[in-house]
C-alpha cells in the first residue's frame, strides 16, 4: 500500500543530486544562516559589488561554521580562496558567540581574528563581523528592523503599541522580539506576500528593508576592507 | 596497515611523503595528477618482482612484447620522473610489518644480442637496472637473467599480499584462480552470497574451463539453464567479483583499485561500497582506491560519516611549474563535511 502511494506520489524515483558546489570568486563570505547569507548577498549586489568577485554560502547555523569551514578547506576550489569573512550573530552572549566562531576558525585551519571585525592577514585573510554590531546583543533582524526604522520612524510607536498588546512578547528576549518586529514590518509592507521570510524577501515589491541604508555601512565597510587587505 | 609512503623520482613524482594513511584511502584528481602512478608505487614497493614494474605497462595499454629482443634499460625508464637522478626510491612504513623500501636504479646500457634463433647455452647476466628490497635490517635483491627459456626475474619475499585492479577489474584467470583457490577450502559461499547480496538474479558461481574461453569463473543465472562467464553479463558484475576475490586474496595486506566506479550502476554505487567495506575490514584489506566520479564519492557518504577515522582522502594535483605530481591529504571529518555540504571535492 506504502509502496503504491509512493510510487503514485513519485518518491519511489531516486532524487536527482545537485551538481557539486564549485566556486571561483576569491572572497568566500559564510552567513551563519540563510536569511544571513542571503541579505549580506543582496546588500553587496546593491552596492555594486560585481557577483563574480564574492561567493556567499550558508552555514546551517552556528554550530554549522566547523563542518561548512572543513568543507571549504577541502573543496578543490579551495587554492582560489584567498578571503574569507564570516557572518554571524551575536545574540545574548557576544563574547560566547564570537568565541564560538573562533573556535570553528582554528578547528578548520583558518587564521583567526582576535576580535569581531578586526582583520588578521592569513593568507587567507579573514574576518568575522558579529550581527548587529561588535559586543551588541542581537542577530541579523536587530539590524534589519534598526535599518527600516531609521528610514521610516513613524514605524516605530505602532510596533511598541502591537508589542505592548500581546501577551506573549512580554519578557521576550532582543533575539526573538528582534524576530517578531522584523516580521511585522514585512507583514505590513509587503504585500505581495505578507508571510515571506527575511531571506526570500529581497526581491518582492514592498520590501521594507533598505539596502541602502547607512546602519548596514559598518558591514558593508568591513567587507569592503577585507577585499582591500 | 600501512602508515605512511614516501616516494622519490617515481612516474610523475619527484617527492612525495603521505603520512596518517587510513584503512580506506580515497583518491581523487585530474588526469595525469598521479592516481594511477600512486597506486603502481605501492604495488612495487609492496611487491616482491621486478616483473611488476612490467605489469604495470601492460595494465596501461603497452601490449608489446618487451623481450623480443634483449634490450638495455629502455623498457624499464618510463617508471622514472628523472633519468639523470640516481634513483627511484619508495618505502612505506606498515604498523605490523615495520618499515620497507625499494630502491630501484638503472644499471648498464649495453643491449645484449643472440643470434638469429638461438637461445642463450648458459646464464647470462643482465643488469640494466637493479631492484633492491631493503625489508628491516635485511636487502634483498631480484637478480634478472637471460636463461634459456627467457628472462627469468628473481623474487623477494612478499611483503603482504597485494592485489591490484584496473577500471576492468581482474582479469579472467586470476578471478578464476582466486575463486578456486577458496573453492578449495571450501569459502566459496562468502563470495556466492556477497554476490546474491547486490545481484539477486545470480545463483551460483563457479569455475568451469570453456574451450574456446579457457578456465573462467561462470555464473548461474535466474531463469537460464547454462552458466555465462561473468565478463559476458556485465562488467559491473565482473567488477563487483574482481574487487571481492582481490580482498580474500589481500586478506591483512592491500587491495589498489583504479578506477572504481567504472562498470557500476549509479544505484549499485553505494551497495558495492558498502560491500566492499565490509569485506576489506574483515579481511583487514587496507584499500587505495581512485576514482573520478562525484556520484561514487557520494555514495560513500554514510560510510565516512559513520567511521570518518577509518578514511582518508588523497587529492593529486600536478605542479604547474615542475610538471611534478603532488597530494594533499584530508583526514576523514573533513571528507565527511566536504561530502555533507556537496562541495565539488575531485
Amino acid at each position: 500500500m506504502l509502496l503504491r502511494w509512493k510510487k503514485a506520489l513519485r518518491l519511489d524515483r531516486p532524487r536527482i543530486p545537485p551538481p557539486p558546489i564549485t566556486f571561483d570568486a576569491p572572497f568566500y563570505i559564510v552567513g551563519e544562516g540563510s536569511a544571513d547569507a542571503a541579505f549580506v548577498d543582496e546588500l553587496l549586489k546593491s552596492r555594486g559589488v560585481p557577483n563574480n568577485n564574492f561567493f556567499v554560502r550558508e552555514a546551517e547555523g552556528r554550530t554549522g561554521f566547523e563542518r561548512h569551514l572543513d568543507a571549504v578547506q577541502t573543496s578543490s576550489d579551495r587554492p582560489k580562496l584567498t578571503r574569507l569573512a564570516v557572518v554571524a550573530d551575536n545574540d545574548l552572549d557576544p563574547a560566547q558567540s564570537f568565541a564560538s566562531v573562533q573556535d570553528a576558525l582554528q578547528r578548520t585551519g583558518f587564521p583567526v581574528p582576535a576580535s569581531p571585525s578586526t582583520i588578521v592577514t592569513g593568507p587567507p585573510v579573514v574576518g568575522v563581523f558579529m550581527m548587529p554590531g561588535p559586543g551588541v546583543q542581537g542577530n541579523l533582524e536587530t539590524l534589519l528592523t534598526e535599518a527600516v526604522l531609521a528610514t521610516n520612524p513613524q514605524f516605530q510607536p505602532c510596533l511598541n503599541d502591537f508589542a505592548s498588546c500581546m501577551v506573549a512578547p512580554v519578557g521576550w528576549d532582543i533575539n526573538k522580539t528582534s524576530k517578531m518586529r522584523i516580521q511585522l514590518l514585512i507583514a505590513g509592507c509587503c504585500e505581495e506576500d505578507p508571510a515571506c521570510s527575511v531571506a526570500y524577501i529581497w526581491n518582492k515589491s514592498g520590501n521594507p528593508i533598505p539596502l541602502s541604508s547607512s546602519r548596514f555601512d559598518p558591514l558593508y565597510n568591513f567587507l569592503q576592507q577585507i577585499v582591500t587587505t | 596497515m600501512i602508515q605512511s609512503l614516501e616516494i622519490e623520482n617515481f612516474r610523475g613524482f619527484k617527492s612525495l611523503r603521505l603520512e596518517a594513511l587510513r584503512p580506506v584511502n580515497i583518491i581523487v584528481g585530474p588526469n595525469a595528477s598521479g592516481k594511477t602512478s600512486l597506486l603502481e608505487a605501492l604495488f612495487l614497493v609492496a611487491g616482491n618482482t621486478p616483473e611488476n614494474s612490467l605489469k604495470l605497462k601492460r595494465w596501461r595499454g603497452l601490449t608489446g612484447k618487451f623481450f623480443a629482443i634483449v634490450p638495455g634499460r629502455e623498457p624499464w625508464q618510463d617508471i622514472f620522473f628523472d633519468l639523470t637522478k640516481a634513483a627511484i626510491s619508495i618505502s612505506i612504513m606498515d604498523n605490523e610489518w615495520g618499515k620497507r623500501r625499494l630502491d630501484v636504479s638503472l644499471g648498464s646500457e649495453q643491449m645484449i644480442t643472440l643470434p638469429f634463433g638461438e637461445s642463450p647455452q648458459q646464464q647470462l647476466a643482465y643488469n640494466p637496472i637493479s631492484f633492491i628490497w631493503n625489508i628491516g635490517e635485511k636487502t634483498f635483491e631480484a637478480p634478472l637473467q637471460i636463461t634459456k627459456e627467457g628472462l627469468r626475474i628473481g623474487n623477494v619475499p612478499q611483503f603482504s599480499n597485494t592485489s591490484f585492479l584496473t577500471n576492468k577489474g581482474g582479469t579472467q584467470t586470476e578471478n578464476a584462480d582466486r575463486f578456486s583457490a577458496l573453492s578449495k577450502v571450501n569459502r566459496e559461499n562468502e563470495i556466492i552470497n556477497a554476490m546474491k547480496e547486490m545481484y539477486p538474479f545470480i545463483q551460483n558461481l563457479t569455475v568451469e574451463t570453456d574451450p574456446g574461453v579457457g578456465a573462467a569463473l561462470f555464473a548461474l543465472i535466474k531463469g537460464r539453464d547454462k552458466k555465462i562467464p561473468v565478463p559476458l553479463i556485465s562488467d559491473g558484475i565482473n567488477k563487483y567479483v574482481s574487487i571481492l576475490l582481490a580482498i580474500y586474496f589481500a586478506n591483512k595486506g592491500l587491495l589498489l583499485v583504479d578506477d572504481i566506479e567504472s562498470g557500476f550502476y549509479y544505484r549499485t554505487i553505494k551497495h558495492m561500497w558498502t560491500g566492499m567495506l565490509k569485506q576489506a575490514k574483515s579481511n583487514e584489506t587496507q584499500v587505495f582506491a581512485a576514482t573520478h566520479s562525484m556520484e561514487c564519492l557520494q555514495a560513500l557518504r554514510s560510510s565516512v560519516e559513520k567511521d570518518p577515522d577509518s578514511f582518508c582522502l588523497l587529492r593529486m594535483r600536478r605542479n604547474q611549474e615542475n610538471g611534478a605530481c603532488e597530494a594533499e591529504r584530508f583526514d576523514g571529518k573533513r571528507f565527511a563535511a566536504a561530502l555533507e555540504e556537496g562541495f565539488e571535492i575531485r
